[in-house]
């Protein structure tokens, strides 16, 4: 398989891998860290990728470890302060003026939301794939996705009320 | 008639049980410019659907890095083969060689050599002797100069006195 013709195959996918990336991990820069860290695993396994029947979902499913594993270290690590690693509870008056477009608040409140729903809901709801390839992607039973992502909804559905009522909130 | 569709979709899209086009189905309800107001509160999240899932790495893939790492290895390995080759034979040729298993002919060089080596090294003797005479007499011209230090010193003083006696 030459450069070309692995970019070609990666292409369809490449942006769902880094949309992924980025609702684990949040900041941009470690998304396009990851993604390219993703892409590069699968061009050194360029020979055996071509046995496997759905490359895209494969992909997916690295994406959701390697992730992991970047949080997961992030955590165990002593702690540093750069932007991405302490959690601003407090909305600045900055922050407020940056979301005052409430589609903006969306991506906020799902930051908030565990990381099991935030991929459920990352997969079906933006990415639009099927239960049964979710399933496959994350290897847990499709009931169990149809409840992460009602809870997730849901959670999201109040929030957006409070908001909508009471403002900043 | 569409209000009651919605409304059954929403509910359905809340519990998990809405199929992909159904839920195109929702979104193309909430991109329209005037909706229920019922529904508003909905607007952000399928909104925000729309807009997210068109967003794009800008970052160029740089496949090459790695390609470069995987010839070094290659070159380190064949390296390492080429050392290991030759100091294996470089220690097998000379081990091999036993003074009990030469030819004729090579204990003949051999000896031959051994004689060349002798003579140039009684040569070498001879000179290293020369070199003591040499050490020798550079000692005496040491003693010499201190000698005539001596005798500088001593005129001194002789002058001296002879300028008191003027």
């Amino acid at each position: 398989m030459t450069q070309v013709e692995f970019l070609k195959m990666v292409e369809p996918f490449k942006d769902k891998v880094f949309r992924l990336a980025k609702r684990l991990l949040v900041s941009r820069e470690e998304a396009e860290d990851a993604t390219q860290e993703i892409l590069i695993k699968l061009w050194n396994n360029k020979n055996q990728i071509e046995q496997y029947r759905n490359i895209e979902a494969f992909s997916m499913t690295m994406t959701k470890n390697l992730c992991f594993d970047k949080l997961k270290s992030k955590h165990s690590q002593n702690l540093k302060i750069i932007h991405n690693n302490y959690k601003d509870n407090h909305i600045t008056l900055q922050n407020e003026i940056e979301l005052k477009n409430s589609v903006d608040w969306v991506a906020k409140l799902m930051e908030d939301l565990p990381d099991q729903q935030k991929i459920v809901m990352q997969l079906r709801d933006i990415e639009q794939y099927e239960f049964n390839e979710i399933s496959k992607m994350l290897n847990i039973k499709e009931a169990t996705i149809r409840v992460s992502l009602s809870r997730a909804r849901k959670t999201l559905r109040s929030k957006l009320i409070k908001i909508q009522s009471y403002g900043v909130g | 008639m569409v209000l009651v569709r919605i409304e059954k979709l929403l509910n359905k899209y809340e519990n998990g049980q809405t199929t992909l086009d159904e839920e195109v189905e929702l979104r193309d309800y909430f991109s329209q410019s005037v909706i229920a107001s019922q529904f508003e509160v909905y607007r952000p999240l399928f909104n925000y659907f729309e807009v997210t899932c068109k967003e794009k790495s800008t970052a160029d893939i740089s496949l090459q890095t790695n390609s470069y790492h995987h010839t070094y290895k290659w070159l380190a390995t064949a390296a390492m083969i080429v050392i290991a080759v030759t100091i294996f034979t470089k220690t097998a040729m000379s081990s091999s060689l036993n003074f009990n298993e030469l030819t004729e002919d090579q204990l003949i060089v051999f000896n031959q050599t051994r004689k060349a080596m002798d003579l140039l090294a009684n040569n070498i003797n001879k000179g290293s002797e020369g070199f003591n005479a040499l050490t020798l007499m550079s000692k005496s011209l040491n003693k010499g100069a201190e000698n005539i230090f001596l005798l500088e010193s001593f005129t001194e003083t002789k002058n001296k006195i002879f300028k008191i006696n003027n």
